[in-house]
């Protein structure tokens, strides 16, 4: 712990991403993805191709798979800056899980194939892990995958597959084998096949994300396995615990504190701005000291890149996602009666007129709120975490 | 005292218990919200005879004369229902009408099924200050001209009549000064936005813009109307935290239910005790807000310091438990609970958006600190 002050040299790097998203983020995706709605994936790929054309479109992965090669100061700083300016988030299934291991596990014929199409936003992925009956127990999951000849013919039911519908590529853990440690298998398989059906839920905001996806004598080639078959168990441990680690959701969570303050000041509550009332100003303060601390928690979890340190992934999921539900919901709080008005996505995205009225950061947030009371359940429930802190940080 | 329930309250929670479980699950309730009405027509004029929209009114009003418990007993178990009809805004609307006087027969039309008025106090920014009205009523050669918007009119797109607060006197947030006019919904001169809520039922946003009414429109005595409207929101808020507790009750048994037959590693997740423990943090936030509601009704009989006191420790109560309820009765479903076709995410939202009602559970904090 020589060094817990700021890198100079990080400024400079903030400055020349805020001029180059002034110079190249289109306003009008800006406005769509400002909101708390999310992105679209046409936005996704546009946006990701105009990152590409900067050699940006990988910010986390190193330079010889076609990535930035940032710190990860600079890494926080590019995701904090994209944020605010109102950039879509780009496909983390692809840039968070599947190209890691793909570029760490992966054939070179695989990379080859995969990775260059996908950094120019070419391709959009799906993960298709949990079933009706492996949520939280994901290893014991049965959809099977038989080889046959070069291919794998996979059967099964998928269920909560975020965004499967608008997909070109799913990745898939499957049953090769008997057990959990070497009977799993990582897939990618085409999206767009016969043998593949995709049944809509929608979810709590009435919104279309979640799918059932039924495989039905799916194939994909052996050429697309990731790794060893038997090792999938390993490989999505791996790729869990980087998406805990994103969990902690320290730019959004930046985000929602602005916003939050943004509609405290906004908001007439008895004649006076929200933000001017004691009780709730000390909501917000409570919700930004915990803030801060997580954020250093965060940067304490990253900078720890040998792995001696204690594994905090658990940490950052619990507590990051319990932040970003009590942020949105005290955004909720703070719109008042406009809190309770369901206002519509397709206008917002298509610039059209409310269906309610209100000022203009209400539409969007009570969205937010609603989509992420699953942030304590998706990547591992909130009740697994803390069991896994007591295993592995308490050694209990 | 006795918390047992009388021969008649037995007869009533069962018979509307028995109602909801025949006519109201989920998935009736999402035809409803489908079929893009309002309000169920039919379903209103049942409520009508079944006494239910006369329970509480006095018998000189065409009512049954129940008193609040009653009243409460009925409306937490049609919350169980989630129900999207505005029987607890017409209620509330009821009775201000009934302590106010000069509506003329409409409490009884009420009772009958025909009228619905609702309450249209509460304005943007307001924020549940009781007090706090800025839409304003002048007198002109017809009788009254009306200039204001109100917001979230609760019931309000399946209302007949608003019973407005305008300020005729006095500064926004000042006791003195308030009337009450009725406003007929298919005046010509109002805009009338109606607004689809959170939790699926259809409110109203309304702005007068120079609205012209008779004189007979003032209801009470000009500029003292707020002891109408304190009633009026008293037995808002009555109603609104008895449908709360029937939507936290419902959702408590229904993830008690769940756990024990949804099986991951090997067993029922009621196995696990840190499932247990989240069930056993709802059944006491149930508990402690079914108390909370009785200790409400031990003063609710008239206008008194003591029952705005308990109002508003009430509505920070129930906004804690509720939203507490409803988001761990969520989590402990996994995915199924993130679902718009399973109930309990809407049991969720509709506790959500009770919550947040007037002002919120801080606003009610900040009175109680203010006292
Ligand atoms: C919005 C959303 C998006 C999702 N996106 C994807 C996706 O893209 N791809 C994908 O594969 N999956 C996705 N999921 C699925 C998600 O990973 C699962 O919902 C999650 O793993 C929980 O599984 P489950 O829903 O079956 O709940 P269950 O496992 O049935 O759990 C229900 C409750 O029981 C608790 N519980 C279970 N076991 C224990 C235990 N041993 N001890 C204590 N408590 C326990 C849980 O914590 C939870 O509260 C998504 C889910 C949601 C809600």
């Amino acid at each position: 712990m020589t060094d817990l002050s700021r890198d100079p040299a990080d400024e400079r790097f903030r400055n020349e991403v805020r001029a180059f998203l002034e110079d190249n983020l289109p306003p009008e995706m800006a406005r769509r993805n400002r909101q708390g709605y999310h992105a679209s994936r046409s936005d996704t790929r546009e946006w990701t191709r105009i990152l590409h054309a900067r050699g940006w479109s990988a910010p986390n992965w190193p330079v010889e798979h076609g990535g930035t090669g940032w710190t990860l100061a600079q890494q926080a700083i590019f995701d904090e800056e994209c944020t605010a300016a109102g950039a879509p988030l780009l496909d983390i299934f692809g840039l968070s899980m599947v190209g890691p291991l793909i570029y760490t596990y992966g054939t070179d014929d695989l990379k080859a194939r995969i990775l260059p199409p996908f950094l120019r936003g070419e391709i959009s992925w799906a993960q298709g892990f949990s079933e009706p009956n492996a949520g939280s127990d994901l290893g014991s999951l049965q959809t099977r995958a038989v080889l046959d000849g070069d291919d794998y013919v996979i059967n099964g039911r998928k269920i909560w597959t975020s965004g499967a519908h608008e997909a070109t590529m799913i990745f898939f853990l499957v049953r090769t084998g008997e057990g959990t440690r070497n009977g799993l298998t990582m897939l990618i398989v085409d999206a767009r096949q016969p043998g593949i059906a995709i049944r809509p839920i929608d979810d709590i905001r009435k919104e279309h994300s979640l799918n059932e996806v039924i495989l039905d004598d799916v194939r994909t080639p052996v050429a697309n396995r990731i790794g060893e078959e038997g090792k999938g168990w390993g490989y999505a441990k791996a790729l869990l615990e980087n998406e805990r680690a994103f969990a902690a959701e320290i730019p959004r969570n930046r985000n929602h504190l602005a916003l939050l303050r943004r509609i405290a000041r906004g908001t007439m509550r008895a004649g006076r701005p929200l933000i001017e009332d004691p009780v709730f100003a000390a909501r917000i303060a409570e919700a930004e000291v915990e803030f801060m601390a997580l954020e250093f928690l965060a940067l304490r979890a990253m900078s720890d890149t040998d792995g001696s340190g204690p594994s905090f992934g658990s940490f950052l999921k619990v507590r990051g996602s319990e932040l970003v539900q009590r942020l949105t919901q005290l955004q909720v709080e703070a719109l008042g009666d406009h809190g309770a008005y369901l206002y519509s996505e397709q206008a917002h995205m298509a610039g059209q007129p409310q269906p309610a009225p209100g000022p203009e950061f209400a539409p969007g947030v009570w969205s937010e709120a609603m989509y992420r009371r699953a942030s304590s359940i998706y990547g591992g429930a909130n009740e697994i975490q803390r069991t896994l802190i007591a295993k592995q940080y308490l050694d209990l | 005292m006795d918390f047992g329930l009388s021969e008649e309250q037995v007869l009533l929670v069962d018979g509307a218990r028995r109602y909801v479980e025949q006519t109201s699950d989920y998935e009736a309730r999402r035809k409803a919200v489908d079929s893009g009405e309002a309000y169920g027509a039919a379903r209103w004029q049942q409520f009508a005879e079944l006494g239910w929209l006369a329970l509480a009114l006095p018998e000189r009003h065409g009512g049954l004369g129940g008193s609040a418990v009653d009243y409460a007993l009925l409306v937490e178990a049609l919350g169980a229902g989630l129900m999207l009809e505005p029987l607890v805004p017409v209620a509330a609307a009821a009775m201000a009408l009934v302590t106010a006087g000069g509506a003329g027969d409409l409490p009884s039309a009420v009772a009958e099924g025909s009228a619905r008025p609702v309450l249209a106090h509460g304005e943007p920014g307001s924020g549940g200050l009781l007090t706090f009205v800025e839409s304003r009523a002048e007198r002109s050669a017809a009788g009254w001209r009306l200039t204001g918007a109100k917001s979230l009119v609760l019931g309000g797109a399946a209302a007949t009549h608003y019973l407005v607060s305008a300020r005729t006197s006095g500064d926004k947030a000042d006791d003195a000064g308030i009337s009450l006019f009725l406003v007929p919904a298919d005046h010509a001169a109002l805009g009338r936005r109606d607004v689809r809520l959170t939790d699926d039922s259809v409110g109203a946003h309304l702005a007068f813009t120079g609205l012209d009414l008779p004189d007979a429109a003032l209801l009470g005595p000009e500029s003292g109307g707020l002891p109408a409207l304190r009633e009026g929101m008293a037995w808002l808020q009555l109603g609104l935290h008895a449908e709360a507790l029937g939507a936290m009750d419902k959702a408590l048994w229904t993830t008690r239910d769940y756990v024990r037959t949804r099986r991951q590693f090997g067993t029922e997740l009621s196995t696990f005790q840190a499932v247990q423990h989240g069930l056993a943090d709802m059944a006491m936030e149930t508990e402690l807000s079914r108390s909370m509601l009785l200790r409400l009704l031990s003063v609710f009989d008239g206008d008194s310091a003591e029952r705005d006191r308990t109002l508003a420790a009430a509505k920070a109560q129930f906004g804690r438990s509720g939203f507490f309820v409803g988001a761990q009765a969520v989590q402990l479903h996994g995915g199924i609970g993130m679902a718009d076709e399973y109930l309990i995410g809407m049991i969720f939202k509709r506790l959500l958006l009770l919550r947040n009602l007037h002002g919120g559970p801080d606003m009610a904090l900040g009175q109680l600190t203010q006292d």
